[in-house]
Parts: structure tokens; C-alpha cells; sequence
């Protein structure tokens, strides 16, 4: 190809990346609005037309981006717990010893409860309550969390079987989530950090009895 | 609990009954070691619910198999145990 063909594809290739980058910004620009709607009125407040005003984009477009609110809703949540996984992985990699990188695996999780993106978690748990959907996306999300916890704790102690790895996953979450539920009451902040406290303790003690059987 | 997301009022409700649970287990405690100071059986009380709380939400997940039900069942059996044998060992 000459020198004027090679140009015009360099430029070609140039233009689509710029438009998947417009596309991706404006897809990020969608979720941050449901975001701040789910947690200004529940999931009630998601509605696609005014997710589409508010972000000044016809709802035709926002269509292309999200057929269904279901699909709006579940990139929601899907961003959360795709953070949550790469913020795990990066606090693991600062550390070289077992206790260093379990401890990163309870603070990763300790952030996401304390976060403004808690509301979220609580949000679905409740609506999961009475809603098959949210039931659904909940149990979803919940393996995600489970099964990366896994694989964390399976790299760390590669003598953990799978399934004894998801059992201690998943109680750990399950003592994560009942502390999510808890610190609502803001009153409350000493008795929670002593709770984070018995958390750490009682998960180094489950991986290291798991290791010994 | 949905509604006390967005309602003080039921933000309210849903204190009152947490903190009578955890009374209820404190004072229960309290009976079973009476070497454990009020405060020590309140902390004690509300770790175990921050995990049966957890828990019950994890089990309405009926896509989970009754023998894996059971054996997270018998492994939060063994980690609530486990938190209170500790704190028991903390005051011996």
C-alpha cells in the first residue's frame, strides 16, 4: 500500500478508537448517573428516560448503550464487584507473607462496606428480599464476591481445596455482610472496629485450621 | 430493612430490634459465663449476630444444595463457637 493509503488507515484506525473511547466514556457517564439515582431514591428512582435527561442523551441512545433497565441496573453492580476484584488483587500483590496478604484480602473487603458504594450492597440485599430480579442479581454478585475471594485464598494457600475454600469465603462474606447491615448506626463506630477486630481474627484462625486437615 | 435505607423511621425500628437481640444475647451469655462484664457480652453478642445476620442472608439462596447449606451451617457452628471459646480464653 502506498504512503497516502497507510495515512488514511492509520486514520481510519485512529477515529475508531477515539469513538470507542466516546462510547466508553459515555456508557461510564450512564452508570455514574443510575448510581447516583439508585442511591438518592432505591431502585424505584431508576428510571431510564430520566437517566437519559439527566445525562442530555436521547433515550434512543441510551438504548444502544442499555436495552432494559435490568441490563442499566446489573452494569451497576457489575462495576462494583470488577473494582472489587482489582483492588483485591492489587493489595495482595503489596504483600509477600501469608498474614500480610490474608489481612489485605479482610481491609479490601472492610472498604467496600465502608464506602459510599455500601448503600448499594444494602439496597439490593433489601429489595432481594421481596423482588425476584434483585433476588437474582443479588445471589449473582454474591458468587462473584465468593468465587474471587476463593481464587484469592486458593493462590495464597494452594493446599485449600476448592470447596473448603468457598466455605470459608463464603462465611467470611456472610460475617462482612452482616457487618455491612450493622453499621448503619453510625452511633455505634467502637463496637464495629471491635467486631473488624474479631472478622480478622476468626478468618486467620478458618484458613489456619483448613490448612491442617 | 429496605425501607430503613431511605426512612429514619425505620432506620429506627430496625436498631431497636437489632439492639434487643443483641441484649437478649448478652444477658444470655452473661448467664453462661458470669465472668463476662456487660460491655465484654454486648461486644461478644454483636459479632455473633454480625454473622448469623450475614449468614441468613447467604442461605436464602436456594440455588444452594441442602448438603452445602448444611455444611456452611456446621462451619458457622464452629467459627461462633470458636468466637465465643476465645473470648472466654481472653478472661481466664
Amino acid at each position: 500500500m502506498n504512503k497516502a493509503g497507510d495515512s488514511k488507515s492509520d486514520q481510519g484506525t485512529l477515529d475508531k478508537i477515539a469513538r470507542q473511547d466516546r462510547g466508553q466514556r459515555r456508557r461510564q457517564e450512564i452508570i455514574d448517573c443510575a448510581t447516583r439515582l439508585l442511591l438518592e431514591s432505591g431502585f424505584d428512582g431508576v428510571v431510564l428516560r430520566d437517566v437519559a435527561s439527566s445525562v442530555g442523551v436521547q433515550l434512543s441512545s441510551l438504548h444502544y448503550y442499555f436495552p432494559t433497565r435490568s441490563d442499566l441496573v446489573l452494569a451497576i453492580f457489575d462495576r462494583e464487584s470488577t473494582a472489587y476484584e482489582e483492588e483485591l488483587l492489587a493489595s495482595i500483590s503489596h504483600h509477600k507473607n501469608i498474614d500480610g496478604k490474608v489481612a489485605a484480602i479482610v481491609d479490601t473487603a472492610l472498604n467496600v462496606i465502608k464506602g459510599p458504594e455500601a448503600k448499594l450492597w444494602r439496597l439490593l440485599t433489601a429489595y432481594a428480599q421481596h423482588n425476584h430480579n434483585a433476588a437474582e442479581l443479588f445471589f449473582r454478585e454474591n458468587k462473584l464476591f465468593h468465587t474471587v475471594t476463593a481464587r484469592a485464598l486458593r493462590n495464597i494457600e494452594p493446599t485449600l481445596t476448592g470447596k473448603r475454600s468457598m466455605h470459608i469465603a463464603q462465611l467470611f462474606w456472610a460475617m462482612i455482610d452482616g457487618l455491612a447491615l450493622q453499621t448503619t448506626d453510625a452511633k455505634n463506630l467502637d463496637t464495629v472496629s471491635l467486631v473488624e477486630t474479631e472478622i480478622k481474627t476468626t478468618f486467620n484462625a478458618m484458613i489456619h485450621s483448613a490448612k491442617n486437615i | 430493612m429496605a425501607l430503613a435505607q431511605h426512612d429514619e423511621d425505620a432506620a429506627k425500628v430496625l436498631r431497636k430490634e437489632q439492639q434487643h437481640l443483641h441484649s437478649q444475647t448478652s444477658q444470655t451469655l452473661m448467664l453462661i459465663d458470669d465472668r463476662f462484664n456487660h460491655q465484654h457480652a454486648e461486644h461478644l453478642a454483636r459479632c455473633l449476630w454480625v454473622l448469623i445476620d450475614g449468614l441468613t442472608l447467604q442461605l436464602l439462596d436456594t440455588q444452594d444444595l441442602p448438603d452445602e447449606v448444611k455444611a456452611i451451617e456446621y462451619e458457622a457452628r464452629v467459627v461462633l463457637l470458636d468466637i465465643i471459646n476465645r473470648a472466654i480464653e481472653k478472661i481466664e
